[in-house]
């Protein structure tokens, strides 16, 4: 008997994500984003949300990939971290995705190091894989430093030419 | 309907709700009745009725209550149990109390009444139950208790048929209760209530934002009203979060007993302004710093008793708590007639502990040695009690205190005692702040620190950057003031300070600093939301707002910011912006001094103390001029005579070529100094003898300034111009 998920798509950088509906509170369109000095390096700011002041994470800055190009509007995906809302960016949001749960696989590995970091798994679609986003460790990473890594190329989830194990 | 006092009104109400207590009680109890939580909260709450009664003289209201506690005391004991005969009796004894009160609070006496049988029923249950009286009230339920002497849990109980007995007062249903006067809200309601006037804040301040940009009659006066209601709304809201301070001040004289007896002090607290309102939040905040100002005063502050007999003073010692609204602020002064701060003391133990150089505690004035007891690391206590510890109450006292926006001040008088004084403002949520934009962000400055803010100008002296190693400061008020960059603070790309540029003079910690800005944009009431933990911990925003345009903007830590930046910094981490050469250390012991030192051309050079110096001006030759035969300067709207050091020390006269000018002022009048070049600002050891100073391992020979322009000035100004 299969168990079906329902999962909130969205992309970044060509990266198709998912995160569980019901811990997706709304996405809300672009809007200013105030940058905080001395934040840790992912954090692109904040932003009024209806009256209240909301953390906005860089997807593609916690995910390893490149930034995002210097006109972008992104999306706000906000979730809940458990005490507050966080907003986290993405180039576009796509629509809500029925998954069989038996599907679920382990990241793959052809993904840098960086990214995998906040994947929790992928479910296979037909047009490709849908990656599963861990909230939580995307929310809660303190790093400060960037992680260099090879950017990922859009949607080639081939083994990476350009993905360098991450140094430390 | 006669008025009745406050205390009396208290009494109704808290009588009120203990009956409401009772009855409540008795309905639970006719199925559990042999419940002992019920039977203590009954007890508890009829023996309370009869204590406060008794206070008030209510006699009659007292000798119902005792009656009926006698009763409950037995069944409390488990000699009695609580059948449906009791419950009707009790009940009955609650009517009456009531009626009795509603008399009370519309007469302000108690009634006359007759309560022999409602007495008689109370002590017949505690003896026998076959003693008790008939009834003779219609509706009187006795009968049935009568008709049922041995207690049954099982026997259905009817309370709703029960009926009062006494004549004097209508049946429950009827007795018009008394409209309190207050009501009870749940801290949550209130908060929430907060909350939402805080947001509401932030609306009023967009409406009104987009209100003047637009030209729309019907919005402009609907964003007027908007306006004043918000602002009213906010006010009584914050009123409703008030409360009173004597809620944490009562428990102090207990708490100073009690230290007073460990330390073995004679210590008497006398308090004063218990009804002041603070803000609920703050209270929370400010109560542990008040109880360890208490603890210092008395540990520290007062002396054992003999030493104060053999001072002169009485045993017992004194300490007044005072609280006062002033200034928009709530202010709380404690005073003790203790043995005060020894500022040699306090040096002596700073410098001990390496919180400060001998050089630089020489430099300090009295008040500002005795505030080094606010530094981390300072105690000087000879030995570490254990109720006072080791050197955690000042400055732990400060940071809590400003924390919240309030200051800390220390005033002291050797022998006779110290003040301390701490300020909060009245409510934390909404302050003004002054909005600033630097590195293409938008931040706010809390009013509070704010002192003044100054656009940058070489022309003008008062506006002046001066550069003292090499670092930019700014003269405000006689101070020397180091500036930062705020821009450079927050790791921006920073523009060189020019012509024009604004700074920010701040305040934090009784020390003052500049902050170099883009530009100054207006003040604005804001709600400071805290931040996230996922912004890091750099320690420079006290928080973030939504401004009136919708944007978020950062709120400054000034605080933070001046220790990030090392304009506040002491001797520990971080340097100093503003440093002054430490020269050998004094031989003799002498104090020592900062001296300005200036050459004379050629190898000359003589020295001013630098606290005699007010400006230091580059010359500029074309600004001369010559009036009346003698060299001036315009500075500012005053003319200022210019004299030549060298030929005022007597070296021979100058060659013309110098240019710095030492402005020094005597009497209110600007002297302009002529040197070659000011060479240095050193520490310097005051000369035993006038004349010459030990500076860098020579003997330099001191300026007395004062002297100096005495003398030219009786000169001077005693010819007629």
């Amino acid at each position: 008997m299969s168990t079906r998920k329902q999962l909130a798509t969205f992309t970044v950088d060509g990266l198709e994500l998912g995160i569980d509906v019901c811990c997706v509170r709304e996405v809300v369109r672009s809007r200013p984003i105030t940058e905080v000095p001395l934040a840790p390096v992912a954090v692109a700011g904040l932003i009024n949300l209806r009256g209240e002041i909301v953390t906005a994470i860089d997807l593609r800055c916690r995910l390893s990939l490149r930034p995002f190009p210097a006109d972008a509007r992104p999306m706000n995906v906000i979730v809940h971290d458990g005490d507050a809302f966080v907003s986290l960016l993405a180039d576009a949001v796509g629509d809500v995705v029925s998954v069989d749960a038996s599907t679920f696989e382990p990241t793959p590995h052809t993904l840098g190091a960086g990214a995998r970091r906040f994947l929790a798994g992928a479910y296979k679609l037909e047009r490709g894989l849908l990656l599963v986003v861990d909230t939580e460790a995307v929310i809660s990473a303190t790093d400060v430093v960037p992680r260099r890594e090879a950017p990922s190329r859009a949607g080639a989830l081939g083994p990476e030419a350009g993905a360098e194990p991450r140094s430390s | 309907m006669v008025k009745v006092d406050e205390a009396v009104q208290e009494f109704l109400t808290e009588s009120y709700e203990a009956l409401d207590n009772v009855d409540g009680d008795l309905v639970l109890l006719e199925r559990d009745p042999a419940s002992p939580s019920l039977i203590s909260s009954l007890f508890r709450a009829i023996h309370t009725i009869k204590g406060t009664a008794g206070f008030f003289d209510f006699s009659r209201t007292a000798r119902i209550a005792h009656t009926a506690e006698d009763l409950l005391s037995l069944v409390r004991e488990g000699q009695r149990a609580i059948d449906p005969q009791v419950i009707n009796v009790l009940l009955r004894t609650s009517d009456t109390l009531r009626g009795v009160l509603v008399h009370i609070e519309a007469n302000g006496v108690e009634p006359d009444g007759d309560d022999t049988r409602l007495l008689a029923q109370l002590t017949a249950l505690q003896g026998d139950a076959a003693a008790v009286p008939e009834a003779e009230e219609v509706g009187d339920l006795v009968e049935d208790a009568s008709a049922a002497p041995a207690p049954t849990p099982a026997d259905p109980p009817r309370p709703a048929e029960l009926e009062p007995a006494p004549p004097s007062t209508s049946g429950p249903s009827e007795i018009p209760r008394a409209a309190a006067t207050t009501v009870r809200v749940s801290v949550e309601v209130l908060d929430r209530l907060m909350t939402l006037a805080s947001e509401l804040v932030l609306v009023r301040n967009q409406i009104v934002q987009h209100n003047a940009t637009v030209r729309d009659s019907v919005l402009q006066g609907n964003a007027q009203r908007l306006n004043v209601i918000t602002t009213e709304l906010q006010e009584t809201v914050m009123k409703s979060r008030m409360q009173e301070i004597g809620s944490i001040l009562s428990k102090l004289p207990r708490a100073a007993r009690d230290v007073a007896t460990e330390c073995g002090r004679l210590v008497r607290l006398e308090l004063e302004g218990q009804e002041t309102e603070v803000d609920r939040t703050l209270l929370e905040a400010i109560k542990d710093p008040i109880g360890h100002l208490l603890r210092n005063a008395i540990d520290h502050g007062i002396e054992p008793p003999e030493r104060r007999l053999s001072a002169g003073k009485p045993a017992e010692g004194l300490i007044r708590l005072r609280a006062y609204h002033a200034g928009g602020r709530v202010n709380i002064e404690m005073t003790d007639d203790g043995r005060g701060i020894d500022p040699a003391r306090v040096v002596e133990k700073a410098i001990e502990r390496g919180i400060i150089t001998a050089e630089q505690s020489a430099r300090l004035g009295a008040s500002e040695l005795v505030n080094l007891i606010f530094l981390p690391g300072f105690s000087t206590a000879e030995k570490v009690s254990s109720i006072s510890g080791r050197g955690v109450g000042m400055d732990v006292v400060r940071t809590n205190i400003e924390r919240v926006g309030g200051t800390v001040t220390v005033e002291s008088t050797l022998g006779s005692g110290t003040t301390v004084r701490l300020q909060v403002p009245l409510t934390l949520a909404i302050l003004p702040a002054l909005i600033c934009r630097a590195a293409g962000g938008r931040y706010a400055v809390p009013r509070g620190n704010l002192r003044s803010v100054i656009s940058v100008s070489r022309d003008d002296q008062s506006r002046r950057v001066e550069y003292v190693y090499g670092a930019p400061v700014l003269w405000d008020r006689g101070a020397l003031v180091p500036i930062v960059c705020l821009a450079r603070i927050l790791e921006r790309e920073a523009r060189p300070l020019e012509e024009g540029a604004l700074v920010v003079i701040v305040e934090v910690e009784g020390r003052r600093f500049g902050l170099v800005v883009d530009e100054v944009c207006d003040t604005e009431e804001i709600v400071v939301k805290p931040l996230g933990p996922r912004l890091g911990s750099s320690g420079l925003f006290a928080g973030a707002t939504v401004l009136g345009d919708g944007m978020v903007a950062l709120v400054l830590d000034v605080r933070g910011l001046g220790h990030r930046s090392g304009a506040l910094g002491v001797q520990r981490a971080r340097a100093p912006d503003v440093q002054v050469d430490r020269g050998a250390a004094g031989v003799g012991g002498r104090p020592r001094e900062s001296f300005l030192l200036l050459g004379l051309g050629g190898d000359e050079r003589v020295a001013l103390r630098l606290s005699e110096v007010s400006r230091l001006e580059d010359l500029e030759p074309t600004a001369v001029q010559t009036i009346g035969g003698r060299r001036v300067l315009q500075y500012g709207r005053e003319i200022m005579p210019l004299l030549e050091l060298s030929e005022l020390v007597g070296r021979g006269g100058g060659d013309g070529r110098g240019r710095s000018v030492v402005v020094c002022v005597h009497e209110g009048r600007p002297f302009g100094l002529i040197a070659d070049a000011v060479l240095d600002v050193v520490d310097g050891e005051l000369p035993a003898f006038a004349g010459a100073a030990m500076i860098q391992d020579r003997a330099t020979e001191l300026v007395d300034v004062p002297a100096l322009l005495s003398s030219y000035a009786s000169q001077l100004f005693g010819v007629p111009s």
